[in-house]
């Protein structure tokens, strides 16, 4: 039966990334009749033959020749080698070429922030579940009304405004130089984290105050279970109690939310990115959006929804390792 | 020779709240000998797990008020025992049987494990011996195949193989007293047959002391030795088993058997006890069983009757008990 739920599962995967090939590849074609005539508008000293042929010449070269559906044929085959076309940026460099050159930068913000949000998350609210209804607890409980009304990027704004202009602790914007002169010594690594510091404190404080509160009363739910006064009566010390019972039960709904935050590693920042002037995939989106770089757009798109559809799939597989009554698939 | 292996004495539970405090235990007394059973009867909220879990110490940290003339577990006080030094009485000195098998056991561990970690806890053995205790005690309580079961999440067992599980832990340690909280109320009824059998087998084939705390009369006939009649936090009568079952002396008791069907019952009623508990942070005045008292007087709603102990050892707590044997 578990095989079968996990080919079914792939299964079901792939046909949601077609669907969101389909509605990438159409949407943005809705409404425009002839790209071209929107990139070479008319010149008045131009006759209507030799408008024609830069047309004709512009579609070739942009691989908007042919039908739509034979448009579509086409991208589709490329998609399944590998290909995401290429971009309209001068050098027409390709698609796939300009993600993964962003991809390691997107990935250190959102991962480092992930990882933060989760460690401290995790301790504070183990923590806060411990001094249940204490200051500390009360203190959790306001922190997570003000960050969940609190957008990240306000916040964001704030920590520029404060840490980066009227202080200057820390870089408002991301050194543009980072990038290029990046080498593997300590010097780089530290030059990135300096550069890193804001935008990951800003989404990190949001994190921790959720995965807290998340913990806090999953610990809470669990330690009230009886399993847990069985695990007493058996004579098992607190400890015991904590780290073999009450936390591994309580890992399960942070480990769901853990699950969702990564299939949101990429796509998640890019309102962060473009305050910060960081380059990463976010910004590189915008950058495709506002210079009608549609390869570009499409491209990151698919990709976007193709990490999270496998970090979901991975997530739902690796949850019965943690919680044997989920079994994959078994009608019980 | 006999053995005290449970002494209570004055017990008294409250758990103060913001609304105001709840008696959920007034001053009871227990006492429990070597390779006897004792049934604790009454109705759900009557403070009968309250006072379970209070002699196991494990209250602490439900915000309640425990206070006791004397409580001696095998002869220890355990009232001003440290938490660390009671860690070593749970499981190996008493132990604890609960009703709902299925949220009694830890869901994402194997039931092996769960048992292991009483063997590895209180014997100090490897984790390999403490398998082998572990396969040995699944066999003790009749599960089929225990070495297979010693793998098995406890959603993978039927009821009455959890609750076998739940006795085979109960009994892991050898334990001088075992406490069974309600441990038929969530099977069919004819696993509970089959549990109760198994329960009562292992209590006399060891010769252990058994707390049996349940709502149901016919649970406890076959197993009991004597029973106590727990009624809102006080107990209201005890006697020998088969000397309550022939001549209940308080109206409640009374009730209580006249609820359970009998085969030669040719009635085809139940007698029923109208209305239900009183609040236990509003209790009445008086005998706390009177608003629900068909013979009650007035004396019964001003004054509390004594726990009375009458000629032949029976005790009984009822105005009406006491005015038939004044003398």
């Amino acid at each position: 039966m578990g095989k079968i739920y996990i080919v079914k599962r792939i299964l079901y995967t792939v046909f949601v990334f077609a669907v969101v090939v389909t509605l990438c590849f159409f949407i943005p074609r809705i409404g425009v009749d002839d790209p071209c005539s929107r990139y070479y508008p008319a010149q008045g000293n131009m006759s209507d033959a030799q408008y024609e042929v830069i047309k004709e010449l512009t579609r070739e070269q942009y691989g908007l020749d042919g039908t739509t559906w034979s448009q579509f044929c086409r991208y589709i085959s490329n998609l399944c080698k590998g290909d995401l076309g290429t971009s309209y940026q001068s050098g027409s460099p390709k698609v796939i070429d300009l993600i993964f050159a962003r991809l390691p930068w997107t990935l250190v913000l959102s991962v480092s922030s992930m990882l933060i949000s989760l460690f401290f998350g995790m301790l504070i609210g183990a923590f806060c579940a411990w001094k249940r209804g204490g200051w500390q607890d009360r203190a959790l409980m306001n922190a997570s009304t003000i960050t969940t009304a609190l957008p990240a990027f306000f916040l964001a704004l704030l920590l520029a405004f404060f840490l980066g202009f009227q202080w200057e602790i820390f870089p408002a914007y991301t050194d543009q130089n980072m990038v290029s002169s990046f080498r593997w010594n300590a010097k780089s690594v530290l030059n990135v984290a300096y550069n890193a510091a804001l935008p990951v404190i800003s989404s990190v404080i949001g994190g921790i105050i959720s995965y807290a509160q998340s913990t806090r009363n999953s610990v809470i739910a669990v330690s009230n279970e009886n399993f847990i006064i069985t695990a007493k009566a058996k004579g098992v010390s607190n400890t015991a109690v904590i780290y073999k019972h009450t936390l591994r039960n309580a890992m399960l709904p942070i480990a769901t939310s853990l699950g969702m935050s990564i299939s949101g590693l990429i796509g998640g920042s890019v309102v962060i990115e473009q305050i910060f002037n960081w380059n990463g995939v976010g910004t590189l989106f915008l950058e495709a959006n506002n210079t009608n770089d549609y390869p570009l757009m499409m491209g990151i798109m698919i990709f976007l929804s193709a990490f999270a559809l496998v970090a979901n799939l991975v997530t739902d597989l690796c949850y019965s390792l943690l919680d044997p009554r989920v079994t994959l698939g078994e009608k019980r | 020779m006999s053995e005290r292996v449970l002494d209570i004495r004055n017990l008294k539970v409250v758990f103060p709240n913001e609304l105001g405090i709840i008696r959920a235990v007034e001053g009871i007394d227990l006492e429990i000998e070597k390779g006897k059973c004792v049934a604790l009867v009454g109705e759900s909220g009557c403070g009968k797990s309250v006072t379970s879990l209070a002699s196991m110490k494990l209250l602490g940290n439900s915000g309640a008020i425990v206070r006791a003339d004397k409580m001696e577990l095998c002869g220890t006080d355990i009232r001003e025992l440290s938490d660390k030094d009671m860690q070593d009485f749970r499981g190996k000195r008493i132990s604890m049987i609960f009703q709902d098998a299925l949220s009694a056991l830890n869901p994402v561990m194997t039931i092996g494990k769960q048992l292991d970690e009483i063997f590895i806890r209180h014997f100090n053995v490897s984790k390999k011996e403490a398998k082998e205790h572990s396969i040995e005690a699944l066999k003790l309580v009749g599960v089929p195949d225990p070495a297979v079961r010693y793998k098995a999440y406890p959603h993978e067992l039927s009821g009455g193989m959890r609750q076998r599980v739940l006795i085979a832990m109960a009994f892991a340690c050898n334990p001088d007293l075992i406490i069974a909280d309600e441990p038929t109320t969530a099977l069919d009824v004819t696993i509970q047959a089959q549990v109760l059998d198994l329960l009562s087998d292992l209590q006399k084939s060891h010769h252990k002391a058994l707390l049996l705390i349940t709502h149901d009369f016919s649970v406890v006939v076959h197993m009991a030795d004597e029973i106590c009649v727990m009624y809102s936090g006080k107990i209201v009568e005890k006697a020998p088993a088969k000397e309550l079952f022939r001549e209940p002396l308080h109206p409640y008791t009374k009730g209580l058997i006249g609820s359970v069907a009998k085969m030669e019952d040719k009635k085809g009623k139940f007698i029923q006890i109208p209305d239900s508990l009183p609040n236990p942070m509003n209790k009445p005045s008086g005998c706390y069983f009177h608003p629900r008292c068909a013979c009650a007087t007035e004396k019964c709603k001003t004054y509390m009757p004594p726990l009375r102990t009458l000629e032949n050892g029976r005790q009984v707590r009822c105005w009406i008990q006491e005015e038939a044997h004044e003398p």
